[in-house]
């Protein structure tokens, strides 16, 4: 194998040395909430104009790998995915971890995404060439059958109903079509400036996330006396391995749904860990553990998460065409050591190529080794923050975050607004997952349709266009048989559960309704617009969104007489002063600049929600809201030179 | 308990006030003060964001500005939506400049409710020129420009064009072919250049506009079959020809000029000394270096350069987009 002539220079002294600091680097940005993979690589470009090509390359790559490792780190123990890969594995990962399983759930979760990434890398290695030609032949009609896949998917993330799934699935499918049109060039459904540039998938994941997150945060600090959270089990790193390598079948579904995934170009690897969930689930002889803490559920989403990094360059390295959104990137980081994509890079620049190719192995093994020795304590130590310590630096973190995508407070007041309207949401049974999905889909389920329509309108027609084709056909297929396949489960559960049990979820009816009037408000500014071919989706959507509200109303119709009316649903009177300093912090940050509002935000969140201050428990706080925040300046300000928002 | 919350309430508001006090008022003699904000309106890993981050990348140096440059990004809507961020909400002392594709944001202010438009908009020097190219797939049928067209001319409206999005470059070029040769083409416009790329490549266009930078990294996966400019381009491509040359009357109005730009209300004195340190700035041979190495084609203009060929494509354009 020609990658052994090379794999020598990964161990240089300066090579390694990056890759050890890449990968712990890695591994905490992607933690982060709004650190994106995609974020971390565009941020650390610049450094590497002071590196040669390999080194800088090696730097991307371990960065890359870390990051969507690390996202799962945060979502495991706060319950806030890093970045969008990491949705999936949030949904057992963070069960796990209440349950007092964090530091395993972390073990699986490092051990599967070195599994995933050891065999993604090597997919990358010795199948580049039959998978690129593979990856071109996903052209719209493709892409679009890809992403209809994808919602698929969405009626079984986590919600309490299949049908309040795919309501929830539709509403994210429909947010992604606000701001401008990127096919007709028209503005749709800008009521509010703050909308005018669209809904960054990144800040809706920081808002449906994070910010229901705080407020449970803060409810908890204030209905328990002591700030602990949950228990964390000791458990042995040996018996996480014996376990996990035991879950064959799960990492097998995990590693291949993320290597097919990884090559398509622009699925953008963000729903490979989501379709691994989805299908172990299927194949899973009891359904309904998971969303509760199954282990399978986050072996599943990080092994795919990971495999999906080496394939993704696949049509990257040979066609500078990258399969996700951070591939997008790593493509400037060649460009700019005069490394174009194609056969080149294999021969006149194999020593760079293999170096990079081969530091990405080694990179998984250092992010397994430092993963797994930072699980216990991180797992230990985060369970023990006390919540509003928790709640005061999610919130900081997610406004920069949110902020730092792409410099804008309207992302910020986005991410607020957003947020707050989900933790109402959760209450009633809607999960954030499958509106996520959807705002991601949206955009590629649109616009491919809309293109592949203009291709087809002056070619043979729309029909023979988006069905024949085998790739087509078998992506045809597969969403026949998920689909297929979820129904018929329904039908299943509804006979063995006697009717009218299964559904007494809380606020069912409050839900239902709210729902309908929802998508009545769709339907209306739909119907409201000028009917130019740019709302023909939206129209869709609206229907869609109708026809679920009317199914939830229906059934909460039918057992009206029986339900009893939701407990307690928002804890406003608990979470009056939380939303009072965040609407503050909001408002002085501009004039007063990011560091200074959020050193106040911090100690005043802390401060309203520690029980029986003192003098003493007041200069702690204050300390520490110091030190943090003189921690995130140096790590964003000073080093990575991240813009905040106001002079400082 | 509560006595002391609202001691420490106090405390902390007293802080603020002191804290907030107004900031004295940036003075034009000593910018710049801080790092330059440069904003991109298209995505990390593209062609305009890679190129801004190579050109500014020696920003730093006490030569040029002695404060970095810092690129970020604000894709969306073929560049619509972070020009209309620029032009309305960035600031105006000059530490936040963004970078200006023309004709796309031309184009676009003559087509869309914008909020941006060359009027409020002040170049402050260009550095590089990417001329639309027209390519096909490696396996097409058609070797040249001539040949596309009289295809096209037989089967009226059945040429698909792939570009990189409504009213960028590529469909500008697209529209002039349309225009030149009395030919009608299925303008398909994808969400960027390299999904444009990809369509051709895959054969799922018959045709294609995109940068010229672009296509010629891709070798023989493709054919290159004219250059949508006045001249052949003779560092990269050498061998295409021109529209022109294939009696195709097709200029340079296609061409992607990049450069920076400032919002007006900057302090004429902040504009004159950028235009005059981010000129030299482009034209350092590190950049040009790294430049060349990307395969990045280099156009260095001044700002009064600028100025004059943004007023002439405003005229062009105006004429162009009027008869559709």
């Amino acid at each position: 194998m020609e990658i052994f002539d090379y794999i020598g220079a990964i161990f240089s002294v300066s090579n390694l040395t990056v890759l050890i600091l890449a990968t712990a680097g890695g591994l905490i940005l992607g933690a982060l909430p709004g650190l994106s993979p995609t974020m971390a690589v565009a941020l650390l470009i610049p450094f590497t104009f002071q590196m040669d090509a390999a080194t800088g390359l090696v730097l991307l790559g371990a960065v890359y790998t870390a990051t969507v490792a690390g996202g799962a780190i945060s979502g495991i123990l706060v319950n806030i995915p890093g970045a969008p890969a990491n949705i999936a594995t949030v949904l057992d990962g963070h069960p796990m971890a209440k349950k007092g399983k964090a530091t395993q759930a972390l073990h699986f979760c490092f051990i599967s995404s070195f599994v995933g990434g050891i065999i993604g890398v090597l997919v990358l290695i010795f199948f580049t060439p039959p998978l690129a030609k593979l990856a071109l032949r996903f052209g719209p009609s493709e892409m679009f059958w890809m992403a209809i896949v994808g919602v698929t998917v969405i009626g079984t993330l986590g919600s309490k109903s299949v049908v309040k799934g795919l309501f929830s699935g539709v509403l994210g499918l429909w947010i992604s079509t606000i701001g401008i049109s990127p096919i007709f060039g028209e503005s749709r459904f800008v009521f509010t400036d703050h909308l005018t540039g669209g809904v960054h998938i990144v800040v809706a994941l920081i808002g449906l996330f994070a910010v229901p997150q705080i407020y449970q945060l803060l409810v908890t600090s204030r209905q328990k006396s002591s700030g602990g959270l949950f228990a964390t089990e000791k458990t042995s790193l040996l018996s996480s391995i014996r376990y996990n390598l035991s879950r064959f079948k799960a990492l097998t579904i995990g590693t291949l749904s993320g290597v097919i995934v990884g090559i398509i170009p622009g699925a953008g690897g963000q729903i490979a860990g989501l379709v691994a969930y989805d299908q172990v689930r299927k194949f899973s002889p009891d359904a309904s553990k998971f969303g509760h803490g199954e282990p399978d559920g986050v072996i599943a989403a990080e092994s795919a998460n990971n495999a999906m990094v080496g394939p993704s360059l696949v049509p990257l390295l040979t066609l500078g065409i990258p399969g996700s959104p951070t591939a997008a990137v790593l493509l400037g980081g060649l460009l700019i050591n005069g490394l174009f994509p194609g056969p080149d890079l294999f021969t006149v620049h194999a020593q760079v190529t293999w170096t990079f190719i081969g530091s990405l192995l080694v990179a998984q093994v250092f992010m397994l080794i430092i993963g797994l020795a930072l699980s216990r304590s991180s797992s230990y130590w985060v369970m023990r923050v006390p919540s509003q310590y928790m709640a005061a630096a999610v919130t900081v973190l997610a406004v920069f975050g949110t902020y730092s995508i792409q410099n804008s407070y309207s992302d910020v007041v986005l991410m607020l607004v957003l947020g707050s309207l989900m933790y109402v949401l959760n209450k009633y049974g809607f999960s954030a997952a499958p509106i996520v999905l959807g705002i991601i889909l949206g955009p590629i389920a649109e616009d491919n349709f809309s293109m592949g329509k203009m291709i087809a309108d002056v070619g043979d027609g729309a029909l023979p266009y988006f069905l024949t084709g085998s790739v087509n056909l078998v992506l045809i297929f597969v969403c026949v048989v998920s689909i297929g396949y979820s129904v018929w489960v329904e039908i299943k559960q509804r006979r063995q559960v006697a009717p009218g049990m299964k559904r007494s979820a809380p606020g069912t009816r409050v839900a239902a309704i709210g729902a309908f009037i929802a998508s009545l408000v769709v339907w209306g500014m739909v119907m409201s617009a000028d009917g130019s071919q740019a709302y023909d989706f939206p129209f869709l959507l609206a229907v869609l969104m109708f026809a679920f509200a009317a199914i939830l109303l229906i059934d909460a119709l039918r057992m009206w007489a029986r339900q009893k009316s939701g407990p307690g649903l928002v804890e406003w009177s608990d979470l009056g002063m939380g939303i009072a300093v965040i609407v503050g912090y909001l408002l002085i940050m501009q004039t007063s600049g990011f560091y200074l509002a959020s050193w106040i935000a911090f100690s005043a969140i802390v401060l309203f929600y520690t029980t029986d201050i003192n003098r003493q428990k007041t200069t702690r706080i204050v300390l520490v809201s110091l030190g943090f925040m003189t921690a995130i300046y140096v790590l964003f300000s000073l080093s990575l030179r991240v813009i905040t928002p106001g002079f400082f | 308990m509560i006595l002391k919350k609202i001691k420490s309430s106090i405390l902390i508001a007293a802080v603020t006030t002191v804290l907030l006090a107004p900031s004295a008022t940036v003075l034009a003699a000593d910018f710049p003060n801080a790092p330059i904000q440069v904003a991109v309106a298209y995505g990390p890993g593209g062609a305009t964001d890679f190129q801004a981050r190579i050109a500014t990348m020696m920003a730093g140096n006490e030569k040029y500005l002695n404060m970095p440059m810092v690129i970020f990004n604000k894709p969306g809507a073929g560049g619509q939506k972070g020009w209309n961020w620029y032009a309305s909400s960035a600031s105006q002392d000059g530490h936040q400049l963004a970078a200006y594709n023309v004709p796309h944001f031309i184009a676009q202010s003559l087509k869309f409710d914008t909020s941006y438009n060359i009027n409020n908009l002040e170049p402050i020097a260009n550095w590089g020129a990417d001329p639309a190219v027209l390519i096909v797939p490696a396996d097409s049928p058609f070797n040249s420009a001539t040949e596309l067209v009289a295809w096209a001319k037989a089967n009226p409206g059945k040429l698909t064009v792939s570009g990189a999005g409504l009213y960028v470059g590529h469909h500008i070029a697209g529209l002039q072919l349309d225009k030149a040769a009395n030919i009608s083409t299925q303008y398909i416009p994808a969400g960027g250049g390299v999904p444009a790329m990809k369509m051709v490549l895959g054969s799922q266009v018959m045709a294609g506009f995109n940068n010229l930078s672009d296509a010629f990294r891709q070798g023989d996966r493709i054919k290159i079959l004219a250059v949508a400019d006045n001249q052949r381009e003779e560092t990269f491509l050498p061998n295409v020809p021109t529209f022109k040359e294939q009696g195709i009357d097709i200029d340079d109005s296609s061409v992607n000029f990049r450069g920076i730009m400032a919002r007006t209300g900057t302090p004429p004195e902040v504009i004159d000394f950028l235009a005059e340190r981010v000129h030299a700035m482009f034209q350092d041979a590190k950049v040009a270096g790294k430049m060349k190495a990307g395969g990045s084609p280099m156009r260095i203009m001044t700002r009064a350069q600028v100025q004059n060929m943004w007023a002439e494509r405003q005229v062009y354009l105006d004429g162009l987009l009027a008869d559709l």
